[in-house]
């Protein structure tokens, strides 16, 4: 199993300098918490599955299609359920759908799907050291910058072992995917010594292998010369530059 | 340049010394192996000398520890580091980024080197390594020998005066494991180099030769130790190659010892015959594969064309390099991976209808994987409790087991204080409770030193002679040589022999081609007669003393 979203391709996407990446999933969450209506989100949607297409990542589109429905879908029913306004459409019991309800639970929904879209697509994209890199060149502190590299590196040997561990698990009997909730809860008990003695281990390794590899978050890593903003990133920034004003704009006028 | 007096080191006050006046002088450019079983206080040493103790895991420190004839506590991390690099038993835990390109740059960056400069020096190290091949690729792609070197390499391009390599033949195929030796030495290493290892096997590479025990040094001396089985017996090693069968002190001369052997001892015909015409009882088929062909969505690593059958009764040795497909072949087998195209049936039914939990017993090369009860007598009774059997009749089962296995006595013993060859052997127990008739150990001598090894493999072929089937994948030539009666061997994904464990052997184009490797005993039977014998007991048994 692979714990990587990065798809190494050679799109037009990939090829963009982190810093313009990076400054791109600001502008799309930005773009994200702004949009006021469902079709401007739905429009936003629509365009980051273009993107998707156009930087040959709907493998990672694919495999995380459940999660982020679950998760919009989780989102709507909430909001369906807990936004009030003045006339009661529906009541059963305690639970009550207001008028308007449904519309904002789906804008809710979309805001929410569209931020998750937007991350996905700059790590599918973008490399842990290009991510690194760009936060770098773009001042972010050295001790912040690594510790950001380096949780996403600790989540994928996490991710790696713990899927290990099912399997040894499975292998005797013992599967956290069959049975009751009850039983499946019952089943994961044995996954937890094991998942937490060898994260702990990995994790002790790293650190000792950092260390001796003369990482200390006081050091000055010199990237000169790895990154150059060419003329499709310039481009890319003052497009971004724009629409960000433009939005920036259009919600101060309301 | 090393100068270690009288050196002993403790984690706490009141907890017992690892390392127990240990006094060594290491110089320029030698090359030294370090040897001893598990727990001898190898990888405790490898990190004081390497500085890692006590600037990453303190502890107290007697003695005195002079590096360059300057104490090592007077030396900054980031100048130490530089002069001392290590490679880690787990090699790929030490690999901190996505790419070897990137992960050639991290080391060089972290003490001051512009990246554009690091670049530069990693593709020309890369050059002299002859590893251009690797530069461009993703770590995620590459074979476990492939990130060994990467590993390496990473190390390199620091030009450390010293490098430490901790156990670095475990997980690798024989052909790497020499690889890596030649590696450093054909692209012109010279530094001083210090490998810790639980063998004796790769002694020709060193200029000098170390045991430890219990924390002490037993010898530090020349070759001759090789032969030594006194010594070598105090420091829980097996003597070398040759030497367990012939008992002519060391040399280096292979002719001398073929001709100590002709005149010592006599070859019996009649014990050779009978060895070779054992009769292979041909058993009622367990696990039949027709056609089979998978492949990893992610990384694209393929099996194709597998037609299998293995009959019940069988123990057989699965070979291969790193990365042929060993351990996927075996996980279908297993039902952990659902079977792509063609077929697997056991005992005649196919796996897509009947899955066969419970009945293929696998056993992770990691036994930490698998193990979290409280007690042993607990890890071996998980799977019976889930079955709903009664205490009384739990008991006796896993007190049968855990005799079988050599854990009796320790049935009350948490299994994670346990030493890593009675974690395996927990983990085996574990499996066996669930009685399956065929058992799977994905590389169980990984780590191991040779009394472990030898305990756990001699509780596996005694489960073996009493019916059970048994697959083992491993690396170990020494192991394949002594037990198990079949030979399947893999490369790219393709099985390409299946059959007598000897006539594998015999066969030059084979071993070339499962990157494998004759034993020195074979080679000095082959020598002696041209009558192949696979290990010890069989050389003992032919070559009788006059």
């Amino acid at each position: 199993m692979s714990a990587f979203f990065f798809i190494n391709k050679n799109s037009f996407l990939h090829r963009l300098d982190p810093r313009v990446k990076i400054t791109g999933l600001f502008l799309f969450c930005m773009l994200a918490i702004a949009g006021e209506s469902i079709s401007q989100l739905g429009l936003m949607l629509a365009m980051l599955l273009l993107l998707f297409q156009f930087s040959k990542s709907g493998a990672n589109l694919k495999k995380m299609a459940g999660f982020f429905m679950l998760i919009a879908g989780m989102t709507f029913v909430m909001w369906l359920l807990f936004y009030r306004s003045q006339e009661k459409l529906w009541v059963w019991g305690i639970l009550a759908v207001y008028s308007g309800a449904a519309s904002h639970a789906a804008l809710m929904s979309l805001r929410f799907l569209n931020m998750l879209l937007s991350g996905l697509l700059f790590l599918s994209i973008t490399s842990i050291e290009d991510f690194f890199g760009g936060m770098i060149i773009m001042r972010v502190p050295y001790p912040f910058a690594f510790a950001v590299s380096l949780s996403f590196r600790l989540v994928m040997v996490f991710m790696s072992n713990a899927f290990t561990i099912v399997e040894a698990q499975k292998v005797r009997g013992n599967d956290i995917s069959k049975g009751s909730i009850l039983k499946r809860i019952q089943a994961y008990m044995p996954l937890i010594a094991p998942l937490i003695l060898t994260g702990i281990k990995k994790a002790e390794t790293l650190t000792l292998a950092l260390e001796s590899k003369g990482f200390s978050p006081q050091n000055k890593i010199d990237l000169t010369g790895k990154y150059r903003l060419r003329a499709p990133d310039k481009c890319c920034l003052c497009v971004m530059l724009l629409a960000g004003m433009a939005v920036v704009i259009l919600k101060f006028q309301r | 340049m090393i100068a270690i007096d009288n050196l002993s080191f403790r984690y706490q006050a009141n907890s017992p010394k690892i390392l127990d006046g240990v006094s060594l002088n290491i110089g320029k450019g030698e090359r030294v192996l370090i040897a001893g079983k598990n727990g001898a206080g190898k990888t405790t040493l490898s990190k004081l000398i390497s500085g890692l103790i006590p600037r990453v895991e303190p502890g107290i420190i007697e003695g005195r520890y002079d590096y360059r004839n300057r104490p090592v506590s007077e030396y900054p991390p980031e100048e130490f580091v530089r002069e001392i690099a290590v490679l880690f038993q787990d090699f790929e835990a030490q690999i901190v980024s996505t790419s070897v390109r990137e992960e050639l740059v991290f080391y060089p960056m972290n003490t001051g080197l512009p990246y554009l400069k690091a670049i530069e020096n990693a593709g020309k190290l890369c050059a002299v390594f002859k590893a251009e091949s690797i530069f461009e690729r993703e770590i995620d792609g590459l074979s476990g020998g492939e990130k060994q070197k990467t590993a390496l390499l990473s190390l390199l391009t620091a030009s450390p005066k010293m490098l430490i390599l901790d156990e670095p033949f475990t997980d690798v195929d024989p052909a790497s494991q020499v690889l890596i030796l030649d590696f450093l030495w054909h692209g012109g290493f010279r530094e001083g180099l210090i490998v810790f290892d639980q063998s004796l096997d790769y002694h020709a590479f060193f200029d000098r030769i170390i045991l430890i025990g219990n924390g002490k040094i037993l010898f530090d001396g020349d070759h001759k130790v090789i032969a030594n089985r006194v010594l070598l017996s105090q420091a829980g090693l097996e003597t070398s190659g040759i030497f367990k069968a012939v008992d002519c002190g060391y040399t280096k001369d292979s002719g001398a010892i073929l001709r100590h052997i002709r005149e010592n001892n006599v070859f019996d015909e009649a014990a050779y015959e009978e060895i070779i015409s054992t009769p292979q009882v041909p058993g009622e088929t367990l696990v039949e594969i027709t056609s089979l062909s998978f492949k990893y969505r992610e990384s694209g690593m393929t099996l194709k064309h597998i037609d299998l059958q293995i009959q019940k009764g069988d123990f057989i040795t699965v070979l291969g390099a790193n990365g042929s497909g060993k351990t996927t072949l075996m996980k279908l087998i297993a039902g952990i991976l659902d079977a792509g195209q063609g077929d697997i049936r056991y005992q005649g039914k196919s796996l897509k209808a009947f899955p066969v939990a419970g009945k293929v017993g696998y056993v992770y090369q990691n036994p930490d994987n698998q193990i979290f009860a409280e007690t042993v007598f607990d890890e071996t009774a998980f799977i019976l409790r889930m079955r709903g059997m009664a205490d009384a009749q739990i008991q006796d089962k896993v007190d049968a087991i855990l005799t079988n296995m050599g854990l009796f006595d320790r049935k009350q013993s948490d299994p994670f204080s346990l030493p890593k060859g009675d974690r395996q052997k927990v983990a085996c127990a574990a499996i066996l409770a669930g009685e399956p008739d065929l058992m799977i150990l994905d590389e169980p001598t990984t780590g191991l030193d040779y009394p472990s090894l030898k305990s756990l493999m001699e509780s596996v072929a005694t489960l073996n002679r009493n019916g059970k089937t048994i697959i083992i994948i491993t690396h170990s030539m020494e192991t394949a040589a002594s037990y198990g009666n079949k030979i399947l061997a893999l490369s790219q994904g393709e099985i390409f022999y299946y059959g007598d464990k000897r006539k594998f052997f015999e066969d030059e184009r084979l071993l070339s081609k499962g990157k494998a490797r004759r034993t020195e005993i074979m080679e000095i039977s082959l020598k002696l007669n041209g009558k192949l014998l696979l290990n010890e007991t069989e050389f003992l048994m032919c070559w009788k003393n006059r």
